[in-house]
């Protein structure tokens, strides 16, 4: 579904992807782990284009998506990313922060929005907050929030940056249930993560970044279990 | 006298000799319309041409050449403008005349033809009392307060050689004369050089000067025509005449510069001790000068108000093409010339910008809408930053996350970071509009009575500097606490959904 072929980019004289070859299969769950710095974030954003890569290719479901004709917008809807901080809108209500794309894009009318979003939040458990402003949430529940928000395009794939790596340790766990909940459903999805739990137990693939390349790929009882690499190793040692 | 000013003013005599004759050759008496003359004054050097009570133009000069006008089937359109800006508005065809108890100087013979003598002064110097400057040579090394390009100002600078004994002497220039007195008395000036007719008004209204008349400084004061006017130039020596001929002149003079100063100068009140009251009474009900702070507090409100608008329109679409090209990463030829304009309009003190857009651009002409012109123009600058520094102000990701959901960049700006920059914006943009409020507190610089202007003005006429000042400022004081009161009633409102 994804491939990703000699991938490279670099910020002014910094290389931060050197040749990133990936092959994603709908459905599946990949895990990217690997020290900071190796280029894990930056891959996952070249993938709906908010960083532009330097060179290589990227086709989505057969279409070139570095293609300059490609209409970003279009693109964009079919691949949901939720971030580190969040991004909710501070400025609306959970319920519009849900209801802002779909229905200014046209996917839902206004009429139905708001049904579809509660039937959104019941999913990550958070029917009750559809009036809330987001800084009345934890932050657990602001990124299930995001997550809902993601969701209500109806994407294809998803893309996690770190969902879980700016909140409080009790507060992981719930984001981490909605995520696996995802799935099990069958969601397509690419998550750069430190919960090697997560990784370990509900991922398909493991993908070891180091400086730039993906240095090392496997299942995750393989991967952890037995790393190839002596870097891994030692990443793995650090994190375990 | 010496020689080149002799030949210089035999030469203007000859100027406007030939302008008479040119004149008179022509049929005066056949003139089926009546012919519009635009007449150049400017209206702080009572009694010569001063605003009455009711902010109408009066005064010697003005009533003189209504007279002859009169006389010659003439129509005045008069207008008011700073004194330094006449002989430019002249040369540039705004105005045809000149009517403000100017000299006929050998630099200004160059620019503007001169009519007839209507009217001979003399300099005197006040003093303080117990310091008395009783010789002219005295002047030399000390500290002489003039009004700025006045008679006086020309021969204290050395301009006119004629009193070349005035050496080292330190000029401080005022605008008018109440300001000048005021140095006087508080010991920044050792004396004042001007009009023997005003020292001897400001004399007997103030205690503790003195004035003294400097013999052999008699001067001509003339109407300006302009350049090559002959036939202009005929017309008002022919009324003058005419006006001189049938007794309105001796009238006038009498009016103006005969012992009763009262009618001449407004309304001028000994300076005794009058109580708290009879000065405020003083200050503000006689001759209905609280009418000039009306007048002056309407026109500092609308222009401010006006500008503020138009500040906001052009500083929104300068923000908008700078923020462009910060989204492309490169400069476009827009945006070049917006971060131009910014950096010019920042870089220079607005009180150019308002002279240069009202004399240069706009002539002199249409006053308030020049300077909502360079108001807005001014604020433009500044609101861009502000706008540009709020929308930068949001954190990327919400740009990032709205992107991201496929919505455009139009409406991820229109409903995610527009709304949120505005609460950035707001704070600074009402500390914007409080600048801009008191900015415009130059536009005396261009001669629109605005509070300050107004205010000093009072002050002008009534030779008090206090309260005529603190009054307007207590104005300016109220509209701002109302404008940030209001503001931060409006944040407020708007915080109430974080």
């Amino acid at each position: 579904m994804i491939d990703v072929k000699e991938l490279r980019k670099s910020f002014a004289s910094i290389h931060v992807l050197n040749g990133v070859d990936v092959h994603v299969k709908r459905g599946e769950c990949i895990c990217i782990i690997g020290p900071s710095g190796s280029g894990k974030s930056t891959f996952l954003r070249c993938l709906n284009l908010l960083e532009i890569p330097d060179e290589g290719t990227i086709t989505v479901g057969g279409q070139d998506i570095l293609d300059k004709k490609l209409n970003v917008d279009q693109y964009r809807q079919k691949v949901g990313m939720v971030f580190q901080h969040f991004n909710l809108f501070p400025n609306m209500t959970v319920m519009r922060n849900i209801t802002l794309a779909p229905v200014r894009l046209n996917k839902w009318t206004p009429s139905e929005a708001e049904q579809r979003a509660l039937a959104l939040l019941k999913r990550v458990g958070l029917e009750s907050k559809a009036d809330t402003y987001p800084n009345k949430l934890s932050g657990g529940q602001k990124q299930r929030v995001a997550i809902a928000r993601a969701l209500a395009m109806n994407p294809n794939v998803l893309l996690f940056d770190e969902p879980t790596s700016a909140l409080d340790p009790e507060m992981v766990g719930e984001v981490l249930d909605v995520m696996k909940k995802l799935v099990r459903e069958g969601m397509t999805m690419l998550v750069v993560t430190h919960e090697m739990g997560f990784a370990r137990e509900v991922s398909d693939r493991v993908l070891f970044f180091d400086k730039g390349v993906v240095l090392e790929e496997g299942a995750p009882k393989e991967l952890f279990a037995h790393p190839a690499h002596e870097r891994t190793k030692v990443f793995l040692s650090k994190v375990l | 006298m010496n020689m080149k000013r002799k030949m210089v003013l035999a030469a203007a005599c000859v100027l406007l000799a030939s302008g008479v004759l040119a004149g008179r050759g022509g049929h005066p008496e056949i003139h089926a319309q009546q012919r519009t003359v635009v007449v150049g004054t400017n209206a702080e050097y009572a009694p010569f041409e001063y605003l009455d009570s009711d902010g109408n133009l009066t005064g010697f000069d003005y009533e003189l050449l209504e007279a002859i006008a009169a006389a010659e089937d003439l129509k005045l359109v008069w207008r008011d403008m700073p004194f330094d800006s006449l002989v430019g508005s002249m040369e540039a065809g705004d105005i045809q005349m000149i009517a403000a108890g100017i000299g006929p100087t050998k630099e200004r013979a160059r620019s503007v033809d001169f009519s007839d003598v209507y009217y001979t002064g003399s300099q005197s110097i006040i003093s303080r009392e117990e310091e008395r400057v009783q010789d002219f040579r005295a002047l030399s090394g000390m500290k002489v307060a003039v009004l700025e390009g006045s008679q006086s100002d020309l021969i204290v600078s050395g301009e006119t050689a004629d009193y070349g004994v005035v050496e080292n002497a330190k000029v401080t220039r005022f605008k008018n004369v109440a300001s000048a007195v005021m140095e006087l008395k508080n010991g920044g000036a050792d004396a004042v050089l001007i009009d023997t007719v005003m020292a001897e008004i400001y004399c007997k209204q103030t205690d503790g000067i003195v004035s003294f008349a400097v013999p052999g400084t008699e001067e001509d004061t003339v109407f300006c025509i302009a350049k090559g006017n002959r036939e202009l130039c005929g017309r008002i020596n022919s009324g003058l005449a005419k006006v001189k001929a049938n007794g309105l002149y001796d009238e006038l003079y009498e009016k103006y510069f005969g012992g009763d100063t009262e009618s001449g100068a407004g309304s001028l009140n000994p300076a005794e001790d009058m109580g708290v009251i009879g000065t405020l009474k003083f200050l503000f009900v006689e001759e209905n000068r609280w009418k000039y702070y009306v007048k002056g507090l309407e026109v500092t409100v609308i222009v401010s108000l006006l500008s503020v608008l138009l500040g906001i329109l052009i500083g929104l679409a300068v923000a908008l093409v700078r923020l462009g090209a910060d989204r492309k990463g490169r400069e476009t030829l827009a945006s070049r010339l917006m971060n131009i304009y910014v950096d010019v309009i920042r870089g220079t003190p607005s009180v150019l910008q308002l002279m240069i857009v009202y004399f240069a651009v706009f002539h002199s002409r249409l006053g308030y809408v020049a300077a909502v012109v360079s108001f807005g123009i001014n604020s433009g600058a500044y609101v861009s930053e502000v706008i540009r520094g709020g929308i930068k102000a949001v954190d990327r990701g919400q740009t990032e996350a709205g992107r991201s959901l496929g919505l455009g960049y139009r409406d991820t700006m229109r409903f995610v970071i527009i709304p949120q920059a505005v609460k950035n914006i707001l704070p600074a943009m009402g500390n914007e509009f409080i600048q801009l409020i008191k900015e415009t507190s130059i536009l005396g610089y261009v001669g629109i009575m605005d509070l300050t202007k107004a205010s000093s003005y009072v002050s002008s006429r009534t030779y008090q500097m206090f309260i005529p000042l603190a009054a307007a400022g207590v104005m300016y004081y109220l509209i701002v606490k109302i404008l940030s009161i209001w503001m931060s009633r409006f944040e407020r409102r708007l915080r109430e959904s974080d």
